[in-house]
């Protein structure tokens, strides 16, 4: 098994661990970070929510290539012990042999940088991608100065390159606490933890470390509105009642330059999806992950999936180790080994304990629905309202609006109400160029929601390759072989002479001379 | 509300019973509710999850086969008020077509095929480089000439499928999701129902274009309509201010750019696959969306920085000929078969059209004549590997 390849994709806790303890075992070892990530990538609010704030100083390739890179520690130690890392580079997708699909000999993982894109051959794969932001909308969430709790934990920690100075937090878990915490010790001050809920969710140390910091938390509060023209200036906020309506003479404004949406991540399934592996809703792991068994290993045998991909707990947002241990896990099976099984299997997200991210989300709608109300944005790439995605409307650059209305999700099937894909396909929300990563979320919460159907039982839209936009000329093939190039084909070939079906296409011919 | 189980169908008996909810069956079932048909569509899946919802939009792509030639110009009147017809956009875009080239052998082939298609009665001329530039600014300074005609245009696949989806609907039409034919039952010569694993619905009427699956279903009465399936693969872009109207063929890829802006395009390797009759078939995409962004860039090298955001695959099915298939059968009576051979979006109003009136009066108001299976009665059994076209065959 020595001289297998394998190859891990994320540079987070997982996947170093997971680099590392497989070159201490003796594979030959890849590592993917596809960080730093370059400032046009980042504009598009891939793979986190960076919002539209984004410092001059992130176009400077070689001192965020070393701030990025010298963050990492463990990154460095996997370079020391051998292993091969690729940085700056994302990869795109993943090409497995398989069913309608013979005709490719070996898997092939698509990786990209800046410049160009190119295929790696692996045995093995460890995917750990982590999480990306769940993100709500409200009105002026397309602020600049609004951004994700895993984008703003990316530009204060790993690139330091944040432009706020007062932040507001939105969510109590432990992502919300874990971001505030950090956006303290990196000099910004936290003017308010806003949390829908009436309790802290989070962590109670957390929570009376950063109360000591002198953070305010505003319990039962929700958003109306993020407040400035050019970007944020301050967030008004409004109590709610038991029942998560706004109790309109409670609103107060904030002032800040900063508002950071941390109320939850969710598992960064796109790459084993679009490998098709085979995914499933878990409540205890945070909504649709792939399938693993005890050793990490997916549906398909030669991947695996490790860390926040696998499926997230609160308890994982503050305790990186378990994280570690699931990493030298797969690392251990992928050797053969039978590992540290028992002290990880403790480790690992049980299943007594509920994951809470969904549940705080869905609390956090019903109050942004009733404070904001249904023309908030939820696409922001296709400018998709929520009325006009529980309308199904066609989109407004058809001019369609005198056309007969659908009926709304009723006049789609049971099915296709619960298919995020036919309703993207219909309204377009999800279409853009963040492909998804802003609305997918607030998406299928709102259809499962207006449909009464459990979040379990939706349909969430697919993932589709590049995993990230890619310009043309980064994606090309530009090693393409002349073979390639000679037998492109031109849909389809003529009948040649003497192939089944010729008389009949020959038939056609002299049937078109003679007219 | 499980997407996945099979429902038992509400409807016991219809007066037409058509297999695949894909553009040939909401096409059909329209043009039959309208005329007062009780009409089923049976959908193994849901509502043109196959085909007809991954297609690239180029109207009446090879209407200038002689066969289909009435067919594809009775489609062209057809698409002119589609959606007032339907009461839905389509997001028609009357721009025409044009086919450039960018290699010799390729403009050689242009300025053959020209009269050819000119003698068929289709309104198309050789333009050079410049007017070729004109129509699409973007497109490569390599290219040597184009073929163009202001007839067709473009539209969107799955929202046209979905136009005749609600249409069907608002004229009483019913479409079962998750629910497969899995047999036909005929008594005396006569299709008495159509079989599936919730029960049965009984008819004198079925229409068999359950695409890929065609063959499959007809083997079950002993018909043979011989169809290869094949994988082919689509990519789109982001969106870009408006460049051009036209659906275009060139570099080994067909394109056109949508309402939104976005450059959806689809073209080269395929793999040769067998379907079965009632599982939804993988449509794996492949490394070769890395050649086609090569070649969408290559012709269009303007705008080679936009960014590629999707690709996906689908399936089609295609005919020994490449022409479609469509036919009532003598035996069993009451049965109706029809492959639009890969390329049924642009014909889909009028294959339904014809459809409606052989199941109605037993006529087809469009002619169809050649287009029926006794073209293959010779056929080797074996074509399909003759052909190259045997399940894992490549690109060939
Ligand atoms: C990438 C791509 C690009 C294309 N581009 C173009 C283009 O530009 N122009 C053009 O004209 N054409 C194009 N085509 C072809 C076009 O999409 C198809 O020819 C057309 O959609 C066929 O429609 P259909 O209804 O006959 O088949 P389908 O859309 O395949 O529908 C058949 C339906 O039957 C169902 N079915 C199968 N078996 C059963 C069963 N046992 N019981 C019940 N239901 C069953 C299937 O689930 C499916 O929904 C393209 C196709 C692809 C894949």
């Amino acid at each position: 098994m020595a001289s297998e390849q394998l190859v891990v994709v994320g540079g987070g806790v997982a996947g170093c661990s997971a680099a590392l303890e497989a070159a201490r075992l003796g594979l030959k070892v890849t590592l993917i970070d596809e960080h730093p990530q370059s400032l046009q990538a980042m504009s598009l609010d891939s793979p986190y929510f960076y919002g539209a704030r984004l410092a001059a100083i992130l176009d400077d390739a070689s001192v965020i290539s070393e701030r990025v890179l010298g963050a990492n520690d463990l990154l460095l130690e996997c370079l020391d012990a051998g292993v091969e890392i690729l940085t700056g580079a994302c990869c795109w997708g993943n090409f497995v042999p398989g069913p309608n699909n013979v005709h490719l000999k070996n898997p092939q993982l698509g990786v990209a940088d800046g410049e160009r894109s190119w295929l790696i051959d692996y045995d093995r794969l460890i995917l750990a991608p982590g999480s990306r932001d769940l993100v709500l909308s409200f009105p002026g969430w397309h602020l600049p100065g609004v951004l994700g709790a895993n984008g703003a934990s990316a530009l204060l920690a790993r690139y330091l390159a944040f432009s706020g100075s007062r932040m507001v937090v939105l969510g109590s878990g432990n992502i919300g606490l874990r971001t505030a915490r950090l956006a303290i010790e990196k000099g910004v001050q936290v003017a308010a933890v806003v949390e829908v809920a009436s309790e802290i969710r989070g962590d109670p140390a957390l929570a009376a470390e950063l109360s000591r910091a002198g953070v305010p938390f505003l319990l039962s509060h929700t958003v109306e509105q993020v407040v400035g023209e050019q970007e944020v200036r301050g967030i008004r906020v409004l109590q709610v009642d038991s029942s998560l309506q706004p109790v309109l003479s409670s609103a107060q404004e904030i002032a800040c330059d900063t508002v950071c949406m941390a109320v939850g991540v969710v598992p960064n399934i796109e790459l084993a999806s679009v490998s098709g592996c085979r995914v499933a809703f878990d409540t205890t792991r945070g909504g649709w992950v792939p399938e693993v068994d005890e050793d990490f290993r997916t549906s398909i045998p030669s991947i695996y999936v490790v860390g926040d991909a696998a499926g997230t707990s609160e308890k994982m947002h503050v305790d990186p180790q378990i994280a570690a241990e699931q990493g030298k896990h797969a690392a251990n099976a992928v050797a053969g080994r039978p590992g540290l099984s028992n002290e990880v299997k403790e480790n690992r997200i049980g299943p007594s304990e509920e994951n809470a991210t969904l549940p705080a989300a869905r609390a956090w709608l019903t109050a942004l629905v009733a404070a904001g109300g249904m023309e908030v944005v939820v696409c922001q790439c296709e400018e998709v309202t929520r009325r006009e995605l529980l309308d199904v409307s066609p989109p407004k650059y058809l001019g369609a609006g005198n056309m007969r209305s659908c009926g709304g999700l009723k006049a789609l099937s049971l099915d296709g109400q619960s298919s995020q894909d036919l309703i993207k396909r219909l309204t377009r929300a999800g279409m853009g160029h963040c492909q998804g990563k802003r609305c997918r979320d607030q998406t299928i919460m709102l259809l499962a929601e207006a449909t009464g159907t459990d979040l379990s039982r939706m349909v969430p839209g697919s993932y589709r390759v590049p995993v990230r936009p890619l310009p043309l000329t980064v994606m090309w093939a530009g090693e393409e072989t002349e073979e390639t190039r000679r037998t492109w084909p031109i849909w389809l070939h003529p009948v040649e002479e003497g192939a089944p079906g010729y008389a009949s296409a020959r038939a056609a011919e002299s049937d078109r001379a003679k007219r | 509300m499980p997407a996945h189980e099979l429902r038992s169908p509400i409807v016991r008996s219809a007066d037409v019973v058509i297999i695949g909810a894909g553009l040939t069956g909401l096409s059909s079932g329209y043009w039959l509710a309208k005329a007062g048909a009780r009409v089923v569509i049976l959908e193994k899946g849901r509502v043109a999850w196959e085909a007809s919802g991954r297609a690239t939009g180029f109207l009446s792509l090879r209407g200038e086969q002689p066969l289909e030639a009435p067919l594809a110009a009775a489609a062209g009147e057809l698409w002119t008020t589609l959606d007032e017809e339907l009461g839905y956009p389509t997001e028609w875009m009357p721009g025409g077509r044009l086919w450039v080239a960018l290699e010799e052998d390729r403009w050689t082939e242009l300025q053959e095929i020209c009269p050819q298609w000119q003698a068929a009665g289709i309104p198309v001329q050789l333009i050079d480089t410049k007017s070729a530039r004109e129509i699409v600014p973007c497109l490569s300074e390599q290219t040597l000439g184009g073929l163009h005609t202001t007839r067709g245009g473009h539209a969107n696949p799955q929202r046209t499928s979905q136009a005749f989806a609600w249409a069907f609907r608002d004229r009483g039409g019913e479409i079962l999701e998750n629910t497969p034919a899995t047999g036909i039952r005929v008594e005396g010569g006569r299709v008495a129902a159509v079989e599936t694993p919730t029960g049965s619905i009984a008819t004198s009427s079925v229409v068999n274009c359950a695409g890929p699956q065609i063959g499959l279903i007809s083997a079950k009465v002993g018909v043979c309509v011989p169809v290869a399936p094949v994988r082919l693969e689509a990519m789109v872009t982001a969106p870009l201010p408006k460049l051009f109207d036209v659906a275009m063929v060139g570099h080994g890829l067909s394109l056109r750019q949508t309402r939104r802006g976005n450059i959806h395009f689809n073209g080269g390797p395929h793999e040769w696959i067998d379907v079965d009759l009632t599982s939804e078939p993988a449509k794996p995409n492949t490394p070769i969306v890395r050649n086609m962004a090569r070649r969408l860039a290559e012709l269009l090298p303007s705008i080679a920085n936009i960014q590629a955001l999707r690709s996906w695959a689908g399936i089609v099915e295609v005919t020994p000929d490449q022409s479609c298939i469509i036919e009532r059968l003598s035996s069993p009576e009451g049965m109706i078969v029809a492959s639009a051979s890969g390329h049924g979006f642009g014909l889909a109003p009028s294959i339904g059209k014809a459809i409606c009136g052989l199941v109605l009066d037993g006529r087809s108001p469009i002619p169809i004549d050649g287009l029926g299976l006794d073209r293959f009665a010779d056929l080797d059994p074996d074509w399909r590997v003759a052909r190259r076209w045997g399940a894992g065959a490549y690109n060939t």
